[in-house]
Parts: structure tokens; C-alpha cells; sequence
């Protein structure tokens, strides 16, 4: 659960950025063909990072989570394989 | 490990862009920017919502998984106020308790050891070793050198500490002059001998051990001395309250008597065994070398013919050492173990002077 809960906020980190990249031009304060406003520089630059920090941070998530069922399956199959030997021998 | 970290650094870079956005709203929104200031607002608030309790999920989530791999320990749990104050209560009200055990029972180890050193002081006759390892007495000296004496006859013979008993018992079976007086001497002898023969008087000389089993001797010894006492006393018939005497210390059975036999023990008790002239003594006394060292004379044996005969301080040196009666005894064997002895050994296998323990006794 609390997992989840970690995994919902770097979504919405990265949703975030998206959105930051996305407002001054969703919401029209910066005209198009004009050139960038201060606020637009803002937003966009900020959104970005965010975006990339949350894209980041979902693939390391996930990654650390796949390395992790591997860790297990491997545990699993080594506990299994001795588990086989002893009652092989027994 | 790894997707924490990856959370824990977006989140941390989240909850820095929320704090930037919200910075760059107030400080270098301007005038002209009305729409991207709440957006930059809001946004930069919902951030540092997200990125906060992003924060603490993982942080959370990690802590939970280093304790189940046991990375981490238990945390101390916390105990409110109220309850350590009652643990408090209870961890005093438990140890003053056992406190007031631990004082209950001291008493009581004091009061049984008291108990157990008043016994032991008592010398009780009925209990199993003390016949033999009884306190002495001053008056058991005399008594205990005797025995030492001969140890062939004496005191291996008759069990060590009541060797003095059975030789004047045995004494009184030998043919004395005045029988009268010799009877109360011997019975005297016996119960005085009940009392503190037992004791380890310096010149004891070890001949009186502790037997394997005390009380069967003290038995059998007590057996013995009213055997050899009853035809005596049939024969004389005279003295009711020797026999009521003898009676008292052959039933004798408790600690609590053996103050009244203590008294006994005294110092007059022993010369009415001076009446003596068996031949099987004879030598014994001759060899004594006690200035004073001379037979009774009727009139001595007049005087103790009384229930409670005074005996004389020289009486113990001609007292006999051994007779034809304990010569005939079932010899016994010596105890095993090494009693202490109070005084210097004396030459057991020498008739001659007393004992050391007897000397000093007078």
C-alpha cells in the first residue's frame, strides 16, 4: 500500500511536469509566434525536469521492482533446489 | 533498494519544484502574468502535497522492508506516562516484597541455626552422634582421660566417650570393697558418663569417634548399662533413687533432659568409683603416679553411699581402667574418622600417669 502510494506520487510528479510543460500553452498566456514570457520560461523549464525526474523515477521504480522479483524467484528456486537435494538424499 | 531510491529522489525533486514554482509566483510573477501565477501557485502547492506524502511513503516503505530483512531492529515501543507510572508502582510494590521474603526467610535460616547450635551445645543424648561428639564438659575430662587410659580395654572397648560409663559400671560388677558405696558410684558413673562422656575431652585420644551410626551405639550402649546396673541395683536393693536415676537416663530421649545429667557430671561423681580392687584394674592404678593415689577407705565408701555421692579429686586416678568384664566385651572398632584432639596425645599403651586432660581437669 504504501508502495502504491510512493508509485501514485511519482506519477503525479511526472504528470506535473507534463502539466507545467503543457499550462502556458493550454491556457493561453503566452500568445503563440510571440516570443516566451518569463513565466513561460518557468514552467517550461521547471515542468521538464520534473517530467524527466518523474519519468526517471517511475523507470527506476519499476526496475527496482522487477530486480526484486527476480532476487525472489531466485531465492525461491535455490530454497526449492535444496529443499529437492535433502529429500533426495533423505 | 533501488526503486526506493528512485522514489525517494523524485519526490525530494518534486517537493523542490513545488517550492520553486511557488518562489518564482510570488517573487517574479509581475503584473502581467495573472494566469500564470495561480497556475505556478497551484501547481507548486499540489507538488509539495504529493512530493511530502510521497516522501514519507518511502521512507516508509523502505523502513519496512529493511526490518523484515532485519536491518532493521524493533523500535523501543514507546510507554505512556501513566502507564510507567503504574509499572513503576508494581516494580516497587514487587520488590518489596521480596524484600520482606528474603528478610522472612533470613530470620527463619537464624532462628534454625540457632536452633541447631543450641542442640548441638545441648548434646542430646537420644540424637545419633552426639553420645560421641557432644560439647565437653569441664567434668568430662576426667572421664574421657580415663578412657584413654587403656584404649585396648577402655575406650576401643566400650565405644570411646562412654568408655568412662562402662568402666564404672564395670567397676561396680567387680568385687569392691564396700559394695554399697561402689554401686553408687557406679551408677552415678553410668549417668554421669551418659551425660558428659560423650564429650571429646583432651584426653579422649580419639578413641571415642563418631561411629558410623552414633545413635544405634548410644542404644546399645544405654542397653548394655542397664543390664550390668539391674542385678546391681536387685543386688542392693537399697537405693530407690539410683534406680529411678538410671531409669531417667536410660529413657532419656530428649535434648531437654540433658541439663539434669549434665549436673551429674560433676567432679563428685567420679572418686566412688575408688572403691574399687578388682584384680583386672590393679596394675592400671598401680601405675599411677597421682601423689594422692591411694585406695578408698570404708569411710569413703560410708560417704558414698548416698544417692548423690561426693567423690574425691583423686578418685578418677584409682578409678580401674579396665576390668575382666570389658576385657570380655565385644571389642569395637575404632571410628574411621580422626577426631581433633583438644590435648596432647598421651601414651595410650602406658599405664602411668594421667592424662594431660586429667591434669588439667584437676
Amino acid at each position: 500500500m504504501v508502495s502504491r502510494i510512493g508509485v501514485a506520487g511519482v506519477v503525479a510528479v511526472f504528470a506535473a511536469g507534463i502539466w507545467l510543460v503543457a499550462a502556458p500553452f493550454a491556457l493561453g498566456y503566452q500568445l503563440a509566434g510571440a516570443g516566451w514570457t518569463g513565466a513561460t520560461k518557468t514552467d517550461v523549464i521547471t515542468g521538464g525536469l520534473l517530467a524527466v525526474a518523474g519519468f526517471a523515477g517511475l523507470f527506476g521504480v519499476t526496475i527496482g521492482r522487477v530486480g526484486e522479483l527476480y532476487a525472489d524467484a531466485r531465492s525461491d528456486a535455490s530454497l526449492a533446489s535444496t529443499a529437492d537435494r535433502e529429500n533426495s538424499c533423505s | 533498494m533501488t526503486r526506493y531510491l528512485s522514489g525517494l529522489c523524485v519526490a525530494g525533486l518534486g517537493l523542490c519544484g513545488g517550492g520553486w514554482l511557488v518562489v518564482a509566483a510570488v517573487a517574479f510573477g509581475g503584473e502581467s502574468a495573472g494566469g500564470a501565477r495561480r497556475v505556478n501557485l497551484l501547481t507548486g502547492a499540489v507538488l509539495i502535497a504529493v512530493c511530502c506524502s510521497s516522501l514519507v511513503c518511502w521512507s516508509r516503505a523502505w523502513r519496512q522492508r529493511m526490518r523484515a530483512d532485519g536491518v532493521l531492529v524493533e523500535r523501543f515501543p514507546l510507554v505512556s506516562r501513566r502507564e510507567a507510572r503504574r509499572n513503576r508502582r508494581a516494580l516497587s510494590r514487587d520488590v518489596r516484597r521480596a524484600a520482606k521474603l528474603a528478610e522472612r526467610s533470613a530470620r527463619g535460616a537464624r532462628r534454625a541455626a540457632r536452633r541447631s547450635a543450641r542442640l548441638a551445645s545441648g548434646g542430646a543424648l537420644s540424637e545419633g552422634g552426639v553420645l560421641a561428639e557432644g560439647v565437653a564438659s569441664a567434668g568430662d575430662e576426667a572421664y574421657s582421660a580415663a578412657a584413654s587410659y587403656v584404649p585396648g580395654a577402655n575406650g576401643s572397648a566400650v565405644n570411646g566417650a562412654n568408655g568412662a560409663g562402662v568402666n564404672g559400671v564395670n567397676g561396680a560388677n567387680g568385687s569392691g570393697p564396700s559394695g554399697a558405696s561402689v554401686n553408687g558410684a557406679a551408677v552415678h558413673g553410668a549417668s554421669a558418663n551418659g551425660t558428659d562422656a560423650h564429650g571429646k575431652g583432651p584426653g579422649d585420644s580419639g578413641v571415642n569417634g563418631a561411629g558410623p551410626n552414633p545413635g544405634e551405639r548410644a542404644a546399645e550402649l544405654i542397653s548394655e548399662l542397664r543390664s550390668m546396673l539391674e542385678p546391681l541395683l536387685a543386688a542392693t536393693g537399697t537405693q530407690p533413687e539410683l534406680t529411678e536415676q538410671l531409669s531417667a537416663v536410660v529413657g532419656h530421649s530428649s535434648p531437654a533432659v540433658q541439663p539434669s545429667l549434665a549436673g551429674h557430671s560433676s567432679p563428685a561423681v567420679q572418686p566412688s568409683l575408688a572403691g574399687h580392687s578388682s584384680p583386672a584394674v590393679q596394675p592400671s592404678l598401680a601405675g599411677h603416679s597421682s601423689p594422692a593415689g591411694r585406695p578408698s577407705s570404708p569411710g569413703e565408701s560410708a560417704a558414698a553411699a548416698s544417692p548423690l555421692p561426693q567423690r574425691s579429686p583423686f578418685a578418677s586416678e584409682l578409678r580401674p581402667r579396665a576390668t575382666a568384664a570389658e576385657l570380655a566385651m565385644p571389642r569395637r572398632r575404632p571410628a574411621p574418622m580422626s577426631i581433633p584432639r583438644l590435648a596432647p596425645a598421651v601414651d595410650d599403651s602406658s599405664v602411668g600417669p594421667a592424662s594431660d586432660g586429667e591434669d588439667a581437669w584437676w
